[in-house]
């Protein structure tokens, strides 16, 4: 070690009045001489150290963002809402899967010439969604359901954005499949209104019962009433292309207003 | 000073199932332990001060607050620290990760505030160096300790933690008495367990529950108390006894009705809670 940091550049780096080549040469001086650390670094302003070392640990502490917290955070989101979302992985794939299973089920429906399978498929296909719905909400998907149901941010701001994080891709699915489900008119997608209204149906009913609960009843009522009313082929094609969609509509209506009718039943953990 | 808890005629029901009888209680600063076996209402009380739970009946009053009123419910959540009986962490989170999750929902805006927050209590309960783990790749007694960060954010007045020591060993159960007695100073802890030796050396008041009722309410010491000269030691088991077991000693420890010239010992907190038990199966205590 040829040299020393002379008292006017240490002066200077302290006060951060030092140029950039000047302040790098200090610092690589620094970390070998234990002696000019220790006169520089006793002159360096206490506060201003604090905070260079809270910008380093902060630095080190900043979440590793998976990729999907990371791009929503990126799109704006705020770092609640892209939390929330990131932290019920397990939610979200069951309710694509669900919906996945739906669509392969409409193509292949939708080109088969039998109109009784057809019909079959119009019956179940909102039960995929509908249960994958029970799934994305209920205690099993979010460990720390418990925990969160004791905390001041609303458990139907955490239900409306994990709805969201699981309906929109879902939507989007669907929106893909289009081209191969077409062959059937619009009657091939004529199950998406009933699955929204079955879903969140069940979401809104979730404030007096669990989801889990809710979601059997609405499925046996969706399943049961075409064999109660005794509906045959030609009727039940005839009753989604029209009543059931008008149906399915004011549900989704229902629904959404009991939801914000009830919304603070949502506070309240299951028994 | 008002109580930071109070409840009067308290209940709760599942469906037909009473699990909680008319419970009143009024708690202030200091540690309260609950104690009870399986199925005595422990958990559920303790959900309810912890605002998860809806009560069936009576008034609870938390922190000033009626947590059956919404907007109140949501200022009580603000003060309170809440450590549930299944943990429920997310496993690929890390430590900081997730009691940083749990500092967003509670309302920790600011994000340099917020991750010095998450540094403190996870410093205070020993976990800074390994705050960057995975949470998987934690052993059980740090995992518990992470739950226990969480509950501390905010130094809340209230906390409320359910079977807090199961599954630590001897060192760490020390290690979390010490660091809920610090806390314990200014703040009302409540907590469940079925560690008799935990509210001995940690509580200033403890609540046995039975059947969804309280059935006794006094100081570890005086629970201690109720087996006074009900103690002893005998080189046979004495089939009076209501229970007795064989220490390392090889000698029987029993609690009961000792024989006239039994060779009495001093009781604990374990041998009264026995006792008491004892007496509510039979129907002659509480």
């Amino acid at each position: 070690m040829s040299w020393h940091v002379d008292v006017a550049s240490a002066d200077r780096y302290v006060a951060r009045r030092l140029d950039p080549n000047g302040s790098a040469s200090v610092e690589a001086h620094l970390v070998s001489c234990a002696a000019c650390r220790e006169r520089v670094g006793a002159a360096v302003d206490s506060d201003v150290l604090e905070a260079v070392w809270r910008g380093v640990t902060d630095a080190v502490d900043q979440p590793a963002l998976g990729w999907l917290e990371h791009t929503l955070s990126r799109l704006g989101c705020s770092d609640a809402n892209a939390r929330m979302v990131s932290a019920t992985t397990r939610a979200r794939w069951s309710y694509l899967l669900a919906v996945g299973v739906s669509i392969a089920l409409a193509i292949s429906a939708s080109q088969s010439s039998y109109e009784r399978l057809f019909a079959m498929f119009l019956i179940a296909a909102p039960l995929g969604p509908l249960a994958a719905t029970a799934g994305a909400f209920g205690r099993w998907s979010d460990p720390a359901a418990e925990l969160l149901s004791t905390v001041p941010t609303s458990s139907l701001r955490i239900l409306l954005v994990r709805t969201a994080a699981a309906v929109v891709p879902a939507l989007a699915l669907t929106a893909i499949s289009l081209p191969w489900i077409a062959d059937r008119g619009w009657l091939a997608v004529a199950w998406l209104l009933p699955s929204l209204a079955l879903a969140l149906g069940a979401v809104a009913l979730s404030s007096w019962t669990s989801i889990e609960r809710a979601a059997l009843g609405l499925g046996v009522v969706w399943v049961g009433a075409p064999m109660v009313l005794r509906l045959r082929v030609p009727e039940l094609l005839e009753t989604f292309s029209g009543p059931v969609q008008i149906a399915s509509l004011g549900a989704v209506a229902v629904a959404v207003a009991v939801t914000v009718l009830r919304r603070t039943e949502f506070e309240w953990s299951e028994g | 000073m008002d109580p930071i808890v109070s409840t009067r005629g308290l209940a709760k029901d599942y469906g037909r199932s009473p699990a909680l009888r008319s419970i009143d209680l009024e708690l202030g600063p200091g540690i309260t332990g609950f104690l009870g076996p399986n199925g005595a209402g422990k958990t559920t009380l303790l959900r309810i001060l912890a605002t998860a739970l809806e009560p069936s009946a009576g008034s609870v009053r938390i922190l000033g607050h009626d947590p059956t009123d919404p907007r109140a419910r949501i200022e009580i959540r603000r003060r309170l620290g809440y450590v549930p009986q299944e943990l429920g962490l997310y496993a690929t989170f890390s430590a900081f990760d997730f009691v940083d999750y749990v500092a967003i929902l509670k309302e920790h805006v600011d994000r340099r505030a917020r991750h010095d927050e998450v540094r403190r209590v996870l410093d205070e309960v020993d976990l800074g160096d390994v705050r960057s783990k995975a949470i998987r790749k934690l052993s059980g007694g740090m995992r518990r300790r992470v739950a226990l960060a969480q509950a501390l954010l905010g130094d809340p007045p209230l906390l409320v933690l359910d079977e807090p020591t199961v599954g630590l060993d001897p060192e760490q159960r020390v290690r979390f008495r010490q660091l809920v007695s610090r806390h314990a100073e200014r703040r009302c802890v409540v907590l469940s367990t079925h560690v008799t030796e935990d509210v001995e050396a940690l509580c200033d008041r403890v609540v046995v529950l039975h059947d969804g009722a309280v059935v006794f309410d006094a100081t570890p010491a005086e629970l201690a108390a109720l087996a006074a000269g009900r103690v002893w030691v005998a080189d046979l088991a004495d089939d009076g006894a209501h229970v007795s077991w064989r220490t390392g000693e090889g000698r029987y420890r029993m609690v009961g009705e000792p024989p006239p010239d039994a060779d009495l010992i001093a009781p604990t907190v374990q041998d009264g809670y026995l006792l008491l038990g004892g007496g509510i199966a039979e129907g002659s205590a509480a």
